[in-house]
């Protein structure tokens, strides 16, 4: 799709800013050897036609000359400096205009000075007899001028700016602008022919073709865009890879890391619970970490990510004993009761495994009504919780208890279903969060 | 005291929460400042705020809970507690010390003790010890975040920077000549070795004065900005710079009246002798 809304994204932004700094000298420097050769061609205008003719190129070699200045900023600045107050507020303005979506000065002294300099080769008061050769260089000549002009225009940067995005009614005459430029092209150069004068040197066809040219611009721009396109689709599987790496680089630094200090906090006997849940905690964390930069449609604040993150704390040959309730996977958490559920989950978990469960079904539940609670059961067929483990300060469950209390929460242990333990932890969903949309 | 604690992460909360169990404090968290506005309105008043100065998916950082703090809640006192060690968080923490004087910075590094002492201060009303003083500006103005961005222009130089490195681009997308960002280069690069000096990196910024910067290649300053990114990019900085730049254009303004006011009106007469 041609001028497509779609593509005003920071990136394409960027893309189009970067091609446009080289663009802008090169078009001045195209369109400057465009009015040179103008000027050239008065060697071989009738005489009697020199004494006005120079004039008709004067204002499209101003808007040239400007639109050079605008490219040499240190000459317009120290044009700036200068104390002439209309040099100065010309400089300014130039300077002001950089980037905008707006007709500055030398654009319109452009647009409207190569219609001037083209009523010299065709229209009421065009220059007579001309050779065929200057005529259709002088025609073509004021075409590549348009070209180089018009191409600017329809490419610019500030049509793919998100942030200022252009004024809705030059978007609505974008897409129109190769067809009323053409149209005017057509006017001044068929001229001839429309009023029945001699037929123009070189024929009218030739004429006609280079202001049918200007419609090329269309295709031009459709041409741009699916490069620009394209580009922003590349970078996106670029991101992707970067992603891919990086997730990599978290897991051989971070996840390695902390599995050598699981592994040196379970040969240690000093370390502490509370220590302990928190080693395990930086694997959790540093796997969650993973999963987010590897993207693949996890749901931050997702019990899936919870689920996948948490299993990694299981030795890998009793992962597949560790099962999550069907449904559970679909609550949605806000990041407090997410976070206390990373840590109810990963403390009963690991108590299960630890207790030789075999089978362990795990199951999270968001209840809403007067008041939001949370609550994740823990159903293991294991040898037990030792009788007032609860009560035991050096015990994970009876930090964990504590936190839960933070939040007016609650630990529970019975009788599992299959003989274990039964760990249920509910807690009140924190007040001021709500899931995350 | 009531603290409430203003972090993405729980254990933060936890942690704290458990070190000062059976204390009497109470601790309170919330893990979004966009969630601190109904916080403050629900809740009873907070001491307190220990503030946290970069959200994992959050669009607002730490000046925003900061702001809102001072609007909703200038009774509770706050202190910045985050880890400082990392490059990309100076500036915000150096933008919190300029725009709203937080007691301390708590950095996370501290142990319970640290948190112990901090509460302490406060509630004698001591003054606390504080890994701020980088971050405090003491001397006389300009304050070095009023150097770094001194206007509108400044600032969006400095967020396309992180985008690009061509000053040419650089002036296309911030909507300004390239000779500004010429001139800004030309100011910038000693202030930014100020800045790493102050922060203890070494900067080999402007070595040579401004005759130097103003032949140093640009990629220097984009390296700082792409360094400090978020900072630069932060909306919460950009409502605390505007509404800055109007105060201080106010005051001089001011202060300029006062002295066309207190100049004596008429020619001006050189002293001599009668």
């Amino acid at each position: 799709m041609v001028f497509d809304p779609g593509l005003r994204t920071r990136v394409v932004y960027d893309i189009a800013v970067r091609y446009s700094g080289p663009l802008w000298p090169l078009g001045a420097a195209i369109r400057g050897c465009c009015v040179c050769g103008l000027w050239l061609l008065l060697i071989w205008f009738p005489a009697r036609s020199l004494m006005w003719a120079p004039f008709f190129l004067v204002l499209v070699t101003a808007g040239v000359g400007t639109a050079w200045l605008h490219t040499r900023s240190r000459l317009l600045d120290r044009l700036a400096g200068l104390p002439v107050p209309g040099l100065r507020h010309a400089a300014r303005h130039l300077g002001s205009t950089q980037g905008r979506a707006t007709a500055d000065l030398s654009g319109i002294a452009e647009s409207a000075g190569i219609v001037i300099a083209v009523l010299l080769y065709s229209g009421p008061v065009a220059v007579t007899p001309l050779p065929a050769a200057v005529y259709l260089t002088g025609l073509g000549l004021a075409a590549t001028h348009v070209w180089s002009a018009w191409s600017q225009v329809m490419t610019d940067a500030s049509w793919y700016n998100p942030a200022v995005p252009p004024n809705p009614g030059l978007v609505r005459f974008r897409p129109l602008m190769p067809a009323a430029v053409a149209a005017i092209a057509f006017a001044l150069y068929g001229w001839r022919d429309y009023t029945g004068q001699t037929p123009p040197p070189g024929g009218l066809a030739v004429a006609l073709l280079l202001a049918g040219s200007v419609l090329l611009l269309l295709p031009y721009t459709l041409l741009i865009e699916l490069l620009l396109r394209s580009a922003a689709q590349t970078c996106e599987v670029e991101v992707e890879d970067v992603r891919a790496s990086d997730s990599s680089t978290v897991h051989s630094l971070v996840k390695n890391a902390a599995h050598a200090l699981i592994w040196q906090a379970r040969r240690d006997e000093e370390i502490s619970a509370e220590t302990r849940s928190l080693i395990n905690e930086v694997l959790i964390v540093a796997e969650e970490a993973r999963q987010i930069v590897l993207g693949g449609g996890v749901m931050p604040g997702s019990v899936d990510l919870l689920w996948r993150s948490v299993r990694t704390i299981v030795p890998r040959e009793l992962r597949d004993t560790v099962q999550l309730e069907s449904g559970s996977e679909k609550v949605r958490m806000g990041r407090t009761d997410y976070g206390v559920a990373r840590r109810v989950m990963q403390d009963l978990i690991t108590n299960a495994w630890k207790a030789g469960a075999q089978h362990v079904r795990v199951g999270v539940r968001a209840e809403s009504g007067g008041r939001d609670w949370v609550s994740v059961q823990v159903d293991d067929d294991g040898s037990g919780i030792t009788p007032g483990a609860l009560a035991d300060p050096r015990s994970s469950l009876h930090v964990l208890e504590s936190h839960l209390r933070h939040f007016e929460g609650t630990l529970a242990l019975a009788a599992g279903s299959a003989g274990g333990t039964l760990a249920c932890a509910r807690w009140r969903s924190s007040p001021w969060e709500t899931s995350p949309e | 005291m009531r603290i409430l604690v203003i972090d993405d992460y729980v254990e933060a909360e936890l942690a704290i929460a458990h070190v000062l169990q059976g204390t009497g404090h109470v601790v309170a968290g919330v893990r979004d400042p966009r969630r601190l506005p109904r916080v403050l309105g629900e809740a009873e008043p907070f001491d307190l705020a220990l503030v946290d100065m970069i959200f994992v998916d959050c669009p607002m950082t730490g000046l925003g809970a900061l702001r809102i703090l001072a609007e909703q809640s200038p009774d509770t006192r706050s202190v910045v507690r985050c880890s400082d060690d990392e490059d990309n968080r100076q500036l915000h923490l150096l933008a919190a010390f300029t725009f709203f004087a937080p007691l301390a910075l708590a950095p996370r590094r501290d142990g319970p003790d640290a948190i112990e002492s901090l509460l302490d201060a406060v509630e004698r009303g001591v003054p606390v010890a504080s890994g701020a003083d980088r971050y405090r500006h003491l001397g006389p103005p300009p304050a070095p975040l009023d150097e770094l961005l001194r206007n509108r222009t400044d600032l969006s130089v400095w967020q396309e920077l992180t985008r690009f490195d061509n000053r040419i681009d650089i002036a296309r997308a911030a909507f300004v000549s390239a000779s500004t960002v010429d001139h800004f280069k030309t100011d910038m690069y000693p202030v930014i070795e100020k800045l790493e000096a102050r922060f203890g990196r070494s900067g080999a910024a402007a070595a040579g004065g401004r005759e130097h910067a103003h032949n140093a290649p640009l990629i220097r300053l984009a390296h700082f900005a792409r360094l400090h990114k978020d900072f630069f990019r932060d909306p919460d900085l950009e409502a605390l710079l505007a509404y800055r730049w109007k105060h201080l254009h106010r005051e001089l303004s001011e202060a300029s009246k006062g002295v066309r006011e207190a100049r004596p009106r008429g020619r001006r007469r050189v002293p001599g002798p009668e």
